[in-house]
């Protein structure tokens, strides 16, 4: 709502959300981001300069992210509660937060932590929530315990939108966009956010209503991902529930049937298009459903999270062997294990250049912000159907519960890149593998009129079972040829990217979601360059290797083994002078970044990076 | 132009290399009603898949003259149903054997029958892993020791039908391999069924299996029909599932005598097909995902700005 809300009044938004992996009710969740009168809105620190509060517990757990000169808004009704009137606080918060009182010589009540920030240099705006409340549904005509609860949310984004500077109009389009677009409901909210910026007196910024010019778009991360699945073609994506990544295909399977555009050739005359979502009884069948959809013609896409993914294995192998193209959206999440469902990790980066058995080609690809979740799985979807292999497109936690307001990309950008299948004019046996075509035909069964045998054993060309040594090797390189093709055709701007000065001695090297963190460092940070690595296999070699040699890298990644560093040093030769890791379960933020570099200044070889916001 | 009607024998559905299994398997028996049933329904090769998992029983579409789809042990059936989801007027049957359908690919099985998706499943039953060289299949009783296994069989036994009829099966039937006449009929019908049709054909296994012999079987089988004239497994009305399927029940459980037929079958109940195009996407079956164009001059078929319009500022 209170997105929504400030992007209505023109601005752009960057956020993203942090929530316990729990069942609905226990521990609160919460959004922190930036707001920012241009894209990109920079990534967020580890502090923040307004805080809105709805309990005790948030006040708690905030306390020292607060920034000097920042303001919090808390209901003041909760100053007599402590960490152990929470029961769902984490113990060992609970513990740090008693522990820093008693240091300080106070009771660890809310009050005492407001007052607290309030001497360290914050603005505390306290109000008791529900006696104000209440006496603004007496005056609107609300009585009820019940309806006086559901405005909670609005009065506590109205406080916020008055500290900005914004009136209750802009509220009352966050309403509208997250409760719907009842005109009562949303007038009756306008009339509580109105008389809740009344109860605020300071201001922290004065923010003008702006056209911005371009047309933008509220999305997250999962969103992106499956609007770009529908754009790029995907038509049958297959599931099991998972978190972060189920909401990928549910997105896709809300959007069905699709648009149809005025140039979309032969199906212009129609006004929807049709698809398909499935969710499937485990994940060894959702990846089967989605390869068997790809033999049968229709681009298809299984999402999933590591746990799912650890059962995709077998059938990934199967799909190199098979020469079936299929995409696996791996949203990452913080294990090993169940580990933290909710929580952020680069943990998998391993597992996906080397998920399933035997040798074959395949292609790992990442993505580090919205627009290249949206834009890559256009690519990906391509490149699958281009190149018969399975495309493992690298996404994490992070990106999935990321919240923007952002100029809306333009699809075109990616153009959707299809291969005719093949088509006999009789019915005839066809090679599935013929030795001299490096990607095989396009044979699709009742399309192209042709008779032919896949195979997961290995294979003569007509897909028949085959062992003769000889016959093995040619069949072997001939589906291995395929890297070379993938490195040959994909243009490097697409592999690797380059930011800041080219001559930079120091550069910070990453992948994925750390992007935006520290594109935003880079700001503060002088003659510093970034090399951003998306194609992770088959590995841009040259590439990387040009930008590594004769300057000193820092890998900055969210993960414990530095695993970007180790295939780095794996495949091109060269390795790290110094990495800075985190594995909390949190992501880089922009602040991590600049904490690194610093250390790497210093000489620090090896950075643990370990803070919570 | 006139369409010649092609009238294909079973002759026809012969690939180059012949079959590869033990002599006498009752595979083979499989092997010739799948082909002769493919000729009485007189199937374009090239509109058929027959996908397999691994194991004896899932090379045997290596020797059939139709498209084909060899996979990894126990998916054959999710294989399969993305074949037919992506293409449902594709002709597409899953042959496999107890170990790949009943073990390791057991889930798939039940999931099946709950949808109803209109493709047949052939069970290629011999109680072993023959592949392996002649473990306890998942059918193999309690208490029965075959030759390769050093003891009796600790684990009790599967009944595939009771499974299938469980999980929601709409044609239901048993076969005796070695009666290639009755078999090549009952796949004919299954394929014909509209919806998820389940047929196991008990395929004795004459190299590891020297319990479940040809003369075990033929003792203890006989034919539905033969046995009750009045036997009738069709559910003709909705008011009548649940007596169908109790008298379905009777006979599946039967242990002492082994009958073949069809037990259940129900036309009634809405396929996955007819679910989804009135749920989700009312040109499905016309415009189904492995038939859609995507793009036009390298530009997506979907109006982007149309498809989020809700999320626009």
């Amino acid at each position: 709502m209170f997105i929504y809300g400030v992007g209505s009044a023109g601005y752009y938004v960057y956020a993203r959300r942090e929530f316990w992996s729990n069942i609905a009710g226990g521990r609160h969740s919460y959004v922190v981001g930036t707001v920012s009168d241009r894209w990109p809105a920079p990534a967020p620190g580890n502090s923040v300069e307004l805080a809105l509060t709805f309990d005790g517990h948030a006040v708690l757990e905030h306390v020292f992210h607060l920034r000097r000169g920042g303001y919090l808004v808390y209901n003041t009704e909760e100053d007599s509660k402590t960490p152990d009137s929470y029961p769902m606080m984490a113990k060992p918060l609970a513990e740090r937060l008693k522990h820093f009182a008693k240091g300080q010589g106070f009771e660890p009540t809310v009050r005492n932590f407001a007052e607290y920030l309030r001497q360290s240099g914050v603005e505390v705006v306290g109000l008791p929530y529900n006696k104000h409340i209440s006496e603004i549904g007496r005056k609107i005509g609300v009585t009820s315990p019940v309806m006086l609860a559901r405005f909670v949310n609005t009065f506590v984004v109205a406080l916020g939108a008055a500290l900005l500077g914004l009136d209750e109009e802009y509220v009352a389009r966050g309403v509208g966009f997250a409760l719907g677009k009842k005109a009562d409901v949303i007038e009756q909210n306008k009339k509580v956010a109105a008389e809740a910026i009344k109860l605020v007196e300071k201001k922290m910024t004065n923010l003008q209503p702006r056209s911005p010019g371009v047309k933008r778009i509220f999305w997250n991360g999962n969103e992106a991902s499956a609007y770009g699945k529908v754009v790029g073609g995907m038509r049958l994506v297959v599931y099991y529930p998972i978190t972060p990544a189920t909401d990928d295909a549910m997105t896709f399977e809300r959007l069905i049937p699709f648009p149809v555009g005025k140039d979309a050739g032969e199906l212009a005359k129609l006004e929807r298009i049709g698809a398909m979502a499935f969710q499937a009884e485990d994940e060894l069948a959702a990846v089967a459903i989605a390869t068997g959809g790809a033999i049968a013609g229709a681009r298809s896409a299984t999402a999933t999270s590591g746990p799912g993914f650890s059962l995709m294995a077998e059938a990934l192998s199967m799909a190199g062997m098979m020469e079936v193209g299929i995409v696996v959206t791996l949203w990452m999440r913080a294990g090993p294990s169940t580990g933290q469902a909710t929580r952020q990790a680069q943990q998998d980066l391993f597992f996906s250049l080397f998920i399933g058995h035997g040798e074959y080609p395949k292609i790992v690809y990442a993505s580090g912000d919205l627009e290249e979740v949206f834009l890559d799985n256009i690519r990906v979807a391509n490149w699958a159907e281009r190149y018969r292999v399975p495309v493992i497109h690298l996404v994490d936690k992070n990106l999935s519960n990321t919240f923007a307001v952002m100029p809306l990309p333009d699809p075109s950008n990616v153009k959707v890149q299809t291969t005719p299948p093949v088509v006999y004019p009789q019915t005839k046996v066809a090679e599935a593998y013929p030795l001299e075509e490096v990607v095989p035909p396009r044979l699709l069964p009742g399309v192209s009129n042709a008779i032919f045998h896949l195979n997961s054993l290995e294979h003569d060309p007509e897909g028949d079972p085959e062992e003769d040594p000889v016959a093995v090797t040619q069949m072997f390189e001939k589906r291995m040829q395929k890297l070379k093709l993938i490195e040959s055709e994909i243009p490097p701007e697409e592999k690797v990217l380059y930011f800041g000065p080219a001559d930079a001695r120091r550069i910070i090297v990453g992948w994925g979601s750390t992007k935006p963190a520290i594109l935003a460092a880079l700001e503060e940070l002088k003659d510093v360059g970034f090399l951003y690595v998306k194609m992770l296999y088959p590995y841009p070699v040259d590439l990387v290797r040009r930008y590594l040699e004769g300057r000193e890298a820092l890998f900055v990644e969210n993960n414990y083994f530095g695993q970007l560093a180790m295939i780095t040093r794996m495949f091109a030769g060269v390795g790290p002078t110094a990495v800075a890791l985190k594995f909390n379960g949190r992501p880089i933020t922009t602040d991590d970044v600049v904490e690194a570099y610093r250390k790497f200044e210093a000489g620090q070889k090896t950075i643990k990076l370990e803070s919570d916001l | 132009m006139t369409m010649q009607v092609v009238k294909r024998a079973a002759a026809d559905y012969r690939w180059v290399k012949p079959p590869e299994w033990c002599p006498g398997c009752g595979h083979f028996g499989i092997l010739q009603s799948i082909y002769n049933a493919f000729a009485e329904l007189n199937l374009d090769p090239a509109n058929v898949v027959l996908v397999s998992g691994i194991g004896c029983s899932s090379r045997l579409p290596h020797f059939v003259r139709t498209t084909s789809v060899h996979a990894i042990h126990g998916r054959a059936i999710p294989y399969a149903l993305g074949i037919k989801l992506a293409n449902p007027s594709l002709e597409v049957v899953v042959v496999g054997g107890d170990g790949d359908l009943m073990a390791i690919g057991g889930n798939h099985l039940l999931h099946l029958g709950r949808r109803n998706v209109d493709m047949a499943v052939i069970l290629m039953d011999n109680s072993v892993y023959g592949l392996t060289r002649g473990q306890a299949g998942p059918t193999l009783p309690a208490g029965i020791k075959v030759k390769a296994v050093p003891k009796a069989n600790p684990h009790g036994e599967i009944n595939p039908l009771l499974l299938a009829l469980t999980a929601g099966f709409t044609f239901i039937a048993r076969g005796y391999s070695y009666d290639i006449k009755y078999t090549t009929k009952l796949i004919a019908e299954a394929i014909r069924h509209k919806g998820s049709a389940f047929v196991q054909i008990y395929s004795p296994c004459v190299t590891y299996n020297n319990v479940m012999t040809r003369e075990w079987y033929e003792k203890k089988i006989y034919k539905l029909e033969e046995a009750d004239p009045a036997w009738d497994p069709v559910v003709h009305d909705e008011k009548e599932v649940d007596l169908k399927i109790r008298k379905a029940l009777d006979k599946i459980v039967e242990r002492d005598r082994l009958p073949l037929g069809v037990f259940y079958r129900n036309e009634l109940v809405p396929t996955f097909d007819e679910r989804y195009e009135s749920l989700y996407d009312p040109n499905y079956r016309k415009l189904p995902p492995a038939l859609q164009p995507v793009e036009a001059d390298g530009k997506s078929v979907v109006d982007f700005e149309k498809l989020v319009a809700d999320r626009l500022l």
